[in-house]
């Protein structure tokens, strides 16, 4: 019983949960949440599946360490398909942020990359996704996280401009390593010239004197190559703009990523990733939304490797309370994979599939 | 050969589907937003479409408070701002603390519409997200507007908004323009 106490305090403690009564919390300001959700899913290719999931699960904490100092954790445990149980532990962001200038702050620490609005807003949050799941290029050529230093400001002048500049490991990395010494660079700005608009554009640079992926990348789609993944030197940068209108009524999001990758073998392989989403909010409670995603990796791409896939949906989000909501999807998807040309892995086997697919999502906050 | 036991899986599935889609249709017509209204100097009001909107006027007058922001006004658009985490650190080079009533507090809906234009759920959600995205500092939600004065009395950097009914120390007051 004593080590069931002790164990638990330390997790606590690990986790940076301070327990204190109501009023002393208020004036520590530490404060944690959680989020997850739960999925049913009915899908058909050449058979047809039904099923449900039990999807990631976030812990995050926010603490004042001091007046302008401040630490945000995430913490997530997700599906794996390495993992024995079907699930591993991440940390997904730890950052310390010192705000030394009205909305100018300083920042270290794992980020999600501020390259678009998606990443920079929702990310592991499917209690704020306006859909179902994420797009396309969230899998595939968005950098999602970086382990450095960002100067971050926000809310400027009466266009409440923003910007992102941000220094760390690269695609390559891992959240203790990275090979060569060139940084990843990103550089984002946003203005909300209205409350409910955002538009933003971001460029990022990647120069891998070793090609890799790492999961914590968010390039998973690589990952499934790293068998036979490309390991000489490779630049990729990425550009990317982002519309997104929540008004009372009227909800657009638009996510345009263009990349390029370059390698002395194969050239410089033009990637294109574009999602958009259109939803109407009938009432406080409930939103029919449609929407539309696109990507394509071109044939000489060695990180990301080539990719079409299509997606079109439509669907239902239904709040039941700022904490909860349950969105419904009916969806179909096509996906055409392939191999590099030239590459020592073009005689193996292409994917295509077609996938109509239903699901349905409970997302919860806590 | 398709398994016969996949059959009632898929049709269980696609009938709660669509048992949602119906309740969602229901919730649609159940709830419809409200406007904000009015404003003036000291007191910011709303006024709304439904029959009780009188007494709903009546209760949604509020009082800005703050502890040592620097400001002694401030106009309807900066209040706007300050609510929705827009400013992080005041001219007297405080932090920003952010006092919100929970939602057991009489007053969420009408504060939620006079300081944010927004639905109290959505002001919970607001805040839920910008905090999750880790770019405001969150803020402190509390039950009752004594609560709310006596935290914002004792906290360098707070700011809230109280019913103007409320017993409120003259020195905590901020003017809206």
């Amino acid at each position: 019983m004593k080590r069931a106490v002790v164990t638990s305090l330390a997790v606590a403690a690990a986790l940076g949960v301070t327990i204190l009564p109501s009023r002393l919390a208020a004036q520590h300001r530490t404060q944690a949440n959680g989020f997850g959700y739960l999925e049913s899913t009915v899908s058909k290719t050449d058979r047809t599946d039904g099923y449900f999931t039990v999807g990631e699960h976030v812990l995050t904490v926010f603490s004042s360490l001091s007046d302008r100092l401040t630490f945000l954790g995430e913490a997530v445990i997700k599906p794996s398909g390495s993992s024995a149980t079907g699930y591993l532990p991440s940390i997904e962001r730890a950052l310390v942020r010192y705000s030394y200038l009205n909305n100018h702050s300083i920042i270290a620490g794992k980020v999600h990359t501020p390259v678009n609005y998606w990443n920079d807003v929702y990310h592991h949050g499917r209690l704020f996704f306006p859909v179902v799941d994420r797009p396309y290029a969230f899998t595939s050529i968005v950098p999602l996280h970086t382990l450095g230093v960002q100067a971050q400001g926000q809310n400027l002048g009466r266009a409440k401009f923003g910007y992102d500049v941000v220094v760390g490991n690269g695609l390559s990395s891992t959240d203790v390593s990275d090979a060569g010494v060139t940084p990843a660079v990103t550089v984002a700005f946003h203005v909300k010239p209205v409350v409910g608009l955002r538009i933003g554009a971001s460029y990022y640079r990647d120069y891998m004197s070793r090609n890799g992926t790492d999961p914590h990348s968010g390039q998973t789609l690589s990952a499934r190559h790293s068998a036979t993944l490309y390991t000489g030197p490779l630049n990729y940068q990425m550009e990317s703009a982002s519309l997104a209108w929540f008004g009372h009524r009227i909800e657009v999001l638009n996510e345009l990523s263009v990349g390029q990758s370059h390698t002395d073998s194969l050239g410089t392989a033009h990637n294109l990733s574009n999602f958009i989403y259109l939803g109407v909010r009938v009432s406080e409670r409930v939103t029919p939304y449609a929407l539309a995603d696109y990507i394509r990796v071109a044939d000489n791409d060695l990180h990301v490797y080539p990719l079409d896939k299509r997606k079109v949906a439509a669907g239902m989000r239904f709040e039941i309370s700022a904490m909860v909501s349950i969105k419904t999807q009916i969806e179909h998807q096509y996906e055409y994979s392939r191999y590099p040309v030239n590459s020592p892995t073009a005689s193996l086997p292409i994917t295509r599939a077609q996938t109509l697919g239903l699901r349905m999502q409970l997302a919860y906050g806590f | 050969m398709r398994p016969t036991r996949q059959v009632p899986l898929v049709r269980i599935a696609a009938l709660t589907h669509l048992a949602l889609l119906l309740v969602a249709m229901v919730g649609a017509m159940c709830s419809l937003p409200r406007v904000v209204r009015a404003e003036t100097p000291g007191q910011v009001t709303t006024s709304h479409d439904s029959v009780d909107a009188h007494a709903r006027a009546q209760k949604a007058e509020f009082v800005l408070i703050g502890n040592r922001t620097g400001a002694s006004d401030v106009d309807a658009a900066a209040l706007h701002a300050i609510f929705r985490g827009e400013r992080s650190i005041w001219a007297s080079k405080q932090t920003v603390i952010i006092v919100l009533p929970s939602s057991r507090a009489d007053y969420a809906e009408d504060f939620a519409r006079v300081a944010l234009d927004m639905t109290r759920m959505a002001m919970q959600k607001y805040w839920l997200a910008l905090v999750f995205q880790g770019r405001a500092n969150p803020p402190v939600f509390l039950d009752t507007a004594d609560d709310v004065i006596a935290f914002v009395k004792r906290t360098p950097g707070t700011v809230a908004m109280v019913p103007a009914r409320s017993d409120v120390p003259k020195e905590l007051v901020i003017q809206v323009r």
